[in-house]
């Protein structure tokens, strides 16, 4: 069984066709890149994917579940860590995921095991209000691993951050996919992608125009260094957001991240 | 999933929700600060009366059944200010209609030969069913001295069975209190209930918890069991503070079910409606002017053309207020009370109605 499967999926906004007529699967345990611009339509595919949207048409499947039918049944499923920071700002991290944890019916060793493994144990009684960008993201994640979806979901998850705290997210996604975990990322970092997924799709104007693993299409299209290359090729046109950190920033380390994901 | 199970399942992910946002109100300023604000203006009103200063005289209406000539020489009194009534009907109204306790008194038909043939007489006096025993104690003795000085014999006021409960269309501490009751919860709706959906929907949190086990109408129902607990915390302080008007106190509570459920609806409402703060913020000074000049227009109800006076009535905040108002009575006409409840009730209904519409829409959009 497939962890995502997609067919024709499409959502329109008025007149507007903000994804358009999508089709693809990612296998379990991939770590799939959903590349494209400001406005491609990511945001709108991971919202159909993970129920908060419904499909104007289309098929897609998670974890087994139809997004649109079984809903509710998808929901302990799959994490969801959203682009925009959503977190109980006046609570400390600990209650923020107690609360979850409650919702999820997830014991509370779970939520102790998950702080732990993004390194804000320590700091778990501190109000969120307190916490840097980065350890806000770093919760984020914990809140997204909390009930050990089957499928996880990035919304952007390095984006507004400074350089070495998107390195530290990029190796704990990276220490999650040798895990075996089915991630779902979607970018507008590039090299992000590149050094991070086993397969990407570049995604413009809500249709997909590429799909492979980053090497294939780097060879398919004559762009031996920079995936960028391939998606200016493919779009006449280049990324927005593109070198905003340095390709060293983007590097992942081989060996284990700056958090255990043990 | 089994019925019994799912139903466990929802109430522990509703009271989960409920629960957040409880505990948060002590974290919370802008809750924080709207209930406190709730508290001052419920205290405000109840030392209201107290905050106008005593008057220079203390106020006395007597009804002299049996026409004595020595009634007039009452309104020579340095000590108190004489009101003559016409009826013991009167009498009882302006003790009924006071915010602060007073005394009312009707002398007997044959005070001037029971004076005549050196007896001490015995006069009714009608006190607010809320006076304390000590309060009607320093009444009755300070109005004994002056009558027996006025009289020329000690006099002996009957207070035992006296009282007099607040009517329906009195003004008064009764209207007071109700008015202060219909004003804690409407704002406690408006404000704070509705703060517990915008700030989800503005801090994008909601998007977290749609995408968890809870449904839209679980987050739903937290937020109205949250509210629910504030609005029975404003309510609770109301009874609190003004206690001793409440002659049935299971209408009382009956009255305030009611006027959480309508209050919670409402904020519910509008904060399914609403996107972000500065919309609260607008149309709420309206909002609440509209549902509560009414309550004032009421109780002026002789002032009115009669068929705006009965419209008036129908209103959720006059019917609400008028509920209450009649927990403090000695005797409640069930139809009455049903009466003054039904648009009430209906009112709720018919709120709940249009947030069950919104989430609907809120869901289909999605």
């Amino acid at each position: 069984m497939k962890a995502i499967e997609v067919q024709n999926l499409t959502r329109t906004y008025g007149r507007t066709r903000a994804v358009d007529d999508i089709t693809f699967a990612v296998e379990p345990g991939e770590l799939f890149g959903f590349l494209g611009p400001n406005g491609a339509g990511k945001t709108t595919t991971i919202r159909m994917l993970t129920g908060q949207l419904r499909p104007t048409s289309g098929q897609a499947q998670v974890a087994g579940c139809d997004v649109v039918a079984q809903r509710q049944a998808l929901k302990p499923q799959i994490g969801v860590v959203f682009e925009q920071q959503n977190l109980y700002e006046r609570f400390s991290a600990l209650d923020n995921l107690c609360f979850y944890a409650r919702l999820y019916g997830v014991q509370k060793g779970r939520v102790e095991k998950v702080l732990a493994q993004v390194g804000l144990l320590e700091r778990a009684g501190h109000r969120v209000e307190e916490y840097s960008n980065g350890m806000r993201q770093r919760l984020l994640i914990a809140r997204a691993l909390l009930h050990e979806p089957r499928v996880l979901f990035l919304d952007e998850p390095t984006r507004g951050l400074d350089a070495h705290v998107a390195r530290e997210i990029r190796a704990f996604i990276a220490g999650l996919a040798r895990q075996g975990a089915t991630v779902f990322l979607t970018t507008h970092y590039i090299e992000e992608a590149d050094r991070l997924c086993n397969r990407v799709a570049f995604i413009d104007h809500g249709r997909i125009v590429a799909l492979d693993t980053p090497a294939r299409l780097k060879a398919t299209h004559g762009a031996a260094d920079a995936l960028e290359d391939v998606f200016v090729k493919l779009t006449g046109r280049a990324l927005e957001g593109v070198g905003m950190y340095s390709s060293g920033a983007a590097q992942v380390p081989s060996g284990q991240g700056p958090w255990s994901t043990a | 999933m089994n019925a019994p199970i799912k139903l466990k399942n929802f109430a522990q992910i509703t009271w989960a929700i409920a629960g957040k946002d409880i505990s948060d109100a002590l974290k919370n300023k802008t809750i924080l600060a709207n209930l406190i604000t709730i508290m001052l203006v419920v205290i405000f009103y109840r030392f209201l009366p107290v905050l106008e200063g005593e008057d220079v005289l203390p106020g006395l209406m007597v009804y002299d059944q049996g026409h004595s000539s020595r009634t007039a020489q009452l309104e020579d009194s340095l000590a108190f200010r004489t009101y003559l009534a016409t009826s013991a009907e009167q009498v009882q109204a302006f003790v009924g209609r006071a915010d602060r306790a007073r005394m009312g008194i009707v002398l007997p038909p044959d005070l001037d030969q029971t004076l005549a043939a050196g007896q001490s007489p015995t006069v009714d006096g009608y006190v607010p069913h809320w006076a304390s025993r000590r309060q009607v104690e320093k009444l009755r003795a300070f109005y004994e001295v002056e009558l027996g000085t006025w009289a020329g014999q000690p006099v002996h006021i009957r207070t035992e069975g006296n009282v007099v409960y607040p009517r329906l269309e009195w003004g008064g501490l009764g209207f007071l209190t109700s008015l202060t009751f219909v004003l804690a919860l409407t704002l406690t709706g408006i404000l704070t209930v509705t703060h517990l959906m915008l700030e989800e929907k503005q801090t994008q949190t909601l998007q977290a918890l749609l995408v968890s086990p809870a449904s839209i109408g679980q987050v739903v129902a937290g937020k109205a069991l949250a509210g629910a607990f504030y609005c029975l915390v404003v309510a609770g302080s109301v009874f609190v503070i003004n206690g001793a008007i409440v002659a049935h106190w299971g209408l009382a509570i009956l009255a305030a079910a009611c006027g959480t459920a309508l209050s919670v609806a409402l904020g519910l409402l509008l904060g399914s409606i609403f996107e972000v703060k500065q919309q609260l913020m607008l149309w709420s000074f309206l909002l609440l002017n509209l549902l509560l000049a009414p309550v004032f227009l009421e109780i002026e109800s002789d002032l009115l053309p009669q068929g705006i006076s009965a419209a008036l009535r129908w209103l959720p905040t006059v019917a609400l207020a008028r509920t209450l108002r009649l927990s403090f009575g000695n005797h409640v006409p069930w139809g009455t009370f049903a009466a003054n409840l039904s648009p009430v009730l209906a009112s709720a209904v018919l709120l709940y109605l249009a947030v069950g519409w919104r989430i609907r829409k809120m869901v289909d959009k999605t």
